[in-house]
C-alpha cells in the first residue's frame, strides 16, 4: 500500500483578529492518496480555503499535524515551507495572482527559476503552448483576458510537474464558458502529469468530476 | 537563492517605471544637491583663496610687526631670502577737509606703501590710472587714493585737497579694487592709500604711534613656505613678529567660510533627514502596494532572503539614481550660478568640478537612504504567502528583525561619525544630529498621540460621516499619519531652528551687546595737534575703562576730541572683544 500524499491529523487553525480569536478549523483528519482528485466543498466560511492553505503550507496549523509527501509541515518555518513547495506543489488561485510586471513567459518560468532550473524559459514556453498561449508569451497580464490569465496561472502551477496541485476556486472569477474550459484544462494537465489534485469549489458539477468530495461545515468535515 | 536571481526579479519589478518613486527621488536628490552645492561653493572659495593666496596677501609671505618697523637685522634677513620686499605701514588717523571754513573729519585706515607695492595683484582705480601716477607728487602735494565710502563721507571729488595730520594731499582717484584688502582684517575706517614717504612730515608717524608695519616678500618659486616660516619664527622668536604666507593668505576669510559652510552642510544634513522620512514613507507605500506580488513569490517558493534582496536591489538602484541626480545638480548649479556668485562675493573664487564635496554629499545620501529604507524593506520579509488569502500582514511585528536594527544603528553611527569628521566640529555635529533624533522621537510620540486621539474621537463622529472617515484615515493602520507628522514636523523644526539661530544672532548683535558695550569707543589716532600722546602700550579697551560704560554724556568725548583723540560714537553696536582690531 502506497503512503498517502496528505495525512492530516486533528488539524486546528485559530486566528487572532480584531474581534478576538476565531476558530477556523476544528480538528480535521484527512488522508489523500497519490493521484487522487479531491474536491473540498461547503458553504462560505466553512474553512475550505483555510484547509487548502494549511495543506499547501501557506498557513501554519495551530494544532494537530499536517504531513505532505512524508514531510511534517507543522514543524517547518516559513522559509522551509517555501523551499518545500518548490517543484512539489503547484497552486492555482481564484484571483490568478500573476505578477503584473512580468510577461506570461516570465510568470510561468518563476517557480522554475526559484527552484534553480537552468532551462526554465524553455519549459515555460512549452507549458504556455500546452495551455494554448504559445502566441502570448511576451504579453503582460494586463494585456490578457481573465481566462487567458488563468491559463497562464495553470501553466505556472503545472510547469514544475508537481506531485500536488492545489486549486482554490479556479473558476470563481471567470464566466461559464471560460470556467469550463479552464477546468477541462486543469483535469487534462492533472491526468497528463499524474498529480494529486485538491480543489476548492462551490460547484457540485465540478465536485462530481473528482474522485472524492470532502464537505466542510463550521471548520469540521461534515 | 542567488543574488543574480534577485537581481533578475528586481529588474522585472522596475518595469513599472518610476511611478510611486518620484517623491522618493525628489527627497533624496534635493537633500544631496543642497549638500553638494554648499560643498562645491565652499571648495570654490577655498580654491580661489588658495589660488589667489599671494595676491590676497600681497606677496608670498608677510612679516607683521606691531608699533615698530623691522630692524636692520630683520630687513637683512628678508633681503637675503626674498627676490623683492615691499614695506607697508598701517594705522588710523583722521582725514580732514575744510569746507566753508568748517573742518569735516572722518576716521580712515591709512596705508603707506613703497614703490614696490603691490608685489602681487593690481590696484584698480577710478578713474583708471597706474598707482604710481595716482600717488605721485605734483606741485609739492602728494597724491592719495581713497575708498568711495570715505570720499562720499567727506564730500570730496577727484582732485580735491584733504589733510592727514599736518600734511595736505590730493585725492587722485577712488579705490575700486585693492588686491590685498581681504588679508588686512578688521578696519575701523575706510582706506586711504598713499606713499609711505609722503607721510614724512605729517607728524603722524612718531614715537608712541600705534601702527603696524608689514613686509611682503616675493620669494623664489621653489621656496618651501613651511621651512622658511619655521626659520623666521626661530630667528625672530621674541621679536613679536607675526608670519602669514600664501598658503592661507586670508585666514580670517578662510575660517569664516569654513564655519559658515559647516553650518550650512549641517542644515543640508537636517534637510536630508527630513527627506529620509519622506524616502522611508515612499518605500513603505511602495512595498504596501507590492504585498500581493511578494506573497505570490512566497507561494511559488521564494524565501525571505530572495524577497529582501529583490527589493533591496531595486530600492538601492533607485537610491543611487536619486543620489546621482542630487550630485549632478549640486555640481552643475554652482557652475551655472558662478558668475552671479562671483559678482556678489568680495573674495576670489575658483568654480570648477570638485570631486571631494560631491563625494561627501553622495556618501551622506547613500547612508541616509540606507538608514531610512532598511526599516520598511526589512518588513517585506514579514509578508507571508497566506496574505493572498487573508490580511496576514497586519499582525506582523512593527519592528524589523534585530539584525536589521543593528545595521540601521551602525549606519546612523557611521553617518554621525562621518558628518563630524567632514565638518571638523564634533560638538556642533552631535548637537545637530542629537537634535534631529530627539525631534524625530518627539514627533513619533506626537503621531501616536494624534492617532490615539483620532480613534477615541471616532465615537463623537457618529452621524457625521465625513468627520468619521477623516478620523478613520488618521487612526487607521496605514500609518499615513505617522509619516505626515514626522516629515512635516521635522521639516518645520529645521526651518524653525534655522530661523531661531538667525534670530538669536541678530538679537545677540542688536539687543544684548549694547547693554554691556561702552557708550564710546576710543582709538588712538595719531595727530600732530595732539598734546599728550598715549603710551605705546595703551589700548582701546584701557581707554574705554577710563569712562563708565554707561556714560552717555558728551563732555568726555568733546574733551578727548579737543586734545586730538579720535572719538567714535558707537552708533552701531561694537564687538564685545576688540582683540581683532589689533591695537
Amino acid at each position: 500500500m502506497t503512503d498517502p500524499v496528505f495525512q492530516l491529523q486533528d488539524v486546528m487553525l485559530s486566528l487572532n483578529g480584531n474581534a478576538g480569536q476565531v476558530e477556523i478549523l476544528r480538528g480535521i483528519t484527512l488522508n489523500i492518496a497519490p493521484g487522487e482528485t479531491v474536491a473540498l466543498t461547503g458553504p462560505s466560511g466553512s474553512g475550505k480555503s483555510s484547509l487548502l492553505m494549511v495543506m499547501g503550507g501557506l498557513e501554519q496549523a495551530t494544532g494537530g499535524s499536517v504531513q505532505a509527501l512524508g514531510h511534517n509541515l507543522s514543524t517547518m518555518n516559513e522559509d522551509a515551507l517555501a523551499r518545500f513547495r518548490q517543484g512539489r506543489m503547484g497552486i492555482v488561485f481564484q484571483s490568478f495572482h500573476l505578477i503584473p510586471t512580468m510577461t506570461a513567459l516570465e510568470n510561468v518560468a518563476t517557480p522554475l527559476e526559484l527552484a534553480g532550473n537552468m532551462d526554465a524559459f524553455d519549459q515555460a514556453e512549452e507549458a504556455l503552448k500546452v495551455v494554448g498561449l504559445g502566441h502570448r508569451v511576451n504579453h503582460y497580464p494586463a494585456q490578457m483576458s481573465g481566462g487567458e490569465q488563468q491559463r497562464v496561472a495553470l501553466a505556472r502551477a503545472c510547469v514544475p510537474r508537481p506531485a500536488i496541485l492545489l486549486a482554490d476556486e479556479p473558476t470563481g472569477n471567470l464566466d461559464t464558458v471560460n470556467g469550463a474550459s479552464i477546468m477541462d484544462l486543469l483535469f487534462n494537465l492533472r491526468d497528463e502529469y499524474g498529480a494529486t489534485l485538491v480543489l476548492v469549489t462551490h460547484d457540485p458539477a465540478l465536485a462530481v468530476r473528482c474522485d472524492r468530495a470532502v464537505s466542510l461545515a463550521d471548520g469540521r468535515i461534515a | 537563492m542567488s543574488l543574480r536571481l534577485a537581481a533578475r526579479f528586481a529588474r522585472r519589478e522596475m518595469r513599472g517605471g518610476l511611478r510611486g518613486f518620484r517623491l522618493f527621488l525628489a527627497c533624496l536628490a534635493l537633500g544631496v544637491a543642497a549638500i553638494a552645492a554648499v560643498g562645491s561653493v565652499r571648495a570654490a572659495i577655498e580654491g580661489g583663496l588658495k589660488r589667489e593666496g599671494s595676491a590676497l596677501l600681497g606677496g608670498a609671505a608677510e612679516l607683521d610687526f606691531t608699533y615698530r618697523f623691522a630692524s636692520d637685522t630683520e630687513q637683512a634677513w628678508m633681503a637675503e631670502r626674498a627676490t623683492a620686499v615691499s614695506e607697508i605701514v598701517e594705522f588710523r588717523s583722521m582725514a580732514v577737509v575744510t569746507q566753508n571754513g568748517v573742518d569735516e573729519r572722518a576716521l580712515t585706515q591709512i596705508k603707506g606703501v613703497d614703490a614696490a607695492y603691490p608685489l602681487v595683484g593690481t590696484m584698480v582705480l577710478d578713474p583708471e590710472m597706474p598707482l604710481d601716477q595716482a600717488l605721485a607728487t605734483t606741485d609739492d602735494i602728494a597724491g592719495a587714493v581713497m575708498e568711495r565710502a570715505l570720499v562720499d563721507r567727506l564730500g570730496l571729488t577727484v582732485g580735491d585737497i584733504f589733510r592727514l595730520g599736518t600734511s595736505t594731499y590730493r585725492l587722485s582717484a577712488l579705490i575700486v579694487r585693492e588686491p590685498d584688502s581681504a588679508a588686512s582684517g578688521f578696519a575701523l575706517g575706510p582706506r586711504t592709500l598713499l606713499r609711505r614717504d609722503a607721510l614724512e612730515g605729517s607728524g603722524l608717524l612718531g614715537p608712541g604711534t600705534l601702527f603696524n608695519s608689514k613686509y611682503r616678500l616675493d620669494l623664489p618659486p621653489d621656496t618651501d613656505l613651511g621651512v622658511i616660516k619655521t626659520a623666521a619664527q626661530k630667528q625672530f622668536e621674541n621679536s613679536g613678529m607675526r608670519w602669514t604666507d600664501a598658503r592661507n593668505g586670508a585666514p580670517g576669510v578662510a575660517r569664516f567660510v569654513e564655519r559658515l559652510s559647516a553650518f550650512l552642510v549641517l542644515v543640508g544634513l537636517s534637510g536630508l533627514a527630513v527627506g529620509g522620512v519622506g524616502v522611508s514613507a515612499a518605500v513603505r507605500a511602495y512595498l504596501n502596494g507590492k504585498t500581493e506580488v511578494i506573497a505570490t513569490l512566497r507561494a511559488l517558493g521564494a524565501d525571505r532572503a530572495t524577497i529582501f534582496q529583490t527589493y533591496f536591489l531595486q530600492i538601492g538602484l533607485l537610491s543611487l539614481l536619486g543620489v546621482a541626480i542630487g550630485v549632478t545638480i549640486g555640481a552643475v548649479a554652482p557652475l551655472a550660478l558662478a558668475p552671479l556668485i562671483e559678482a556678489r562675493l568680495p573674495i576670489p573664487t575658483a568654480f570648477t568640478f570638485y570631486p571631494a564635496p560631491l563625494a561627501e554629499a553622495a556618501i551622506y545620501g547613500v547612508l541616509t537612504a540606507l538608514a531610512f529604507t532598511l526599516w520598511p524593506l526589512a518588513r517585506s520579509e514579514d509578508v507571508r504567502a497566506a496574505t493572498l488569502f487573508r490580511d496576514a500582514w497586519q499582525g506582523a511585528r512593527t519592528l524589523p528583525a534585530p539584525k536589521y536594527l543593528g545595521v540601521i544603528a551602525t549606519l546612523v553611527a557611521l553617518l554621525v561619525g562621518l558628518a563630524g569628521w567632514f565638518n571638523g566640529s564634533w560638538w556642533i555635529t552631535l548637537w545637530t544630529l542629537g537634535g534631529i533624533a530627539i525631534a524625530l522621537f518627539l514627533l513619533a510620540l506626537a503621531a501616536g498621540l494624534i492617532r490615539w486621539l483620532a480613534r477615541r474621537a471616532a465615537v463623537l463622529a457618529r452621524g457625521r460621516p465625513r468627520l468619521r472617515w477623516a478620523l478613520a484615515a488618521i487612526s487607521g493602520p496605514g500609518e499615513g499619519a505617522g509619516a505626515v507628522v514626522l516629515s512635516l514636523g521635522l521639516g518645520l523644526s529645521v526651518l524653525a531652528a534655522v530661523g531661531q539661530i538667525d534670530g538669536n544672532l541678530r538679537n545677540a548683535i542688536s539687543g544684548n551687546l549694547p547693554d554691556v558695550a561702552p557708550s564710546y569707543f576710543f582709538g588712538d589716532t595719531p595727530s600732530a595737534l595732539k598734546t599728550t600722546p598715549p603710551s605705546a602700550g595703551s589700548t582701546a579697551r584701557q581707554c574705554c575703562a577710563v569712562l563708565s560704560p554707561k556714560s552717555t554724556a558728551n563732555p568726555p568725548a568733546k574733551l578727548l576730541a579737543t586734545i586730538g583723540w579720535c572719538v567714535v560714537i558707537a552708533a552701531s553696536p561694537m564687538p564685545r572683544n576688540p582683540t581683532p582690531m589689533r591695537y
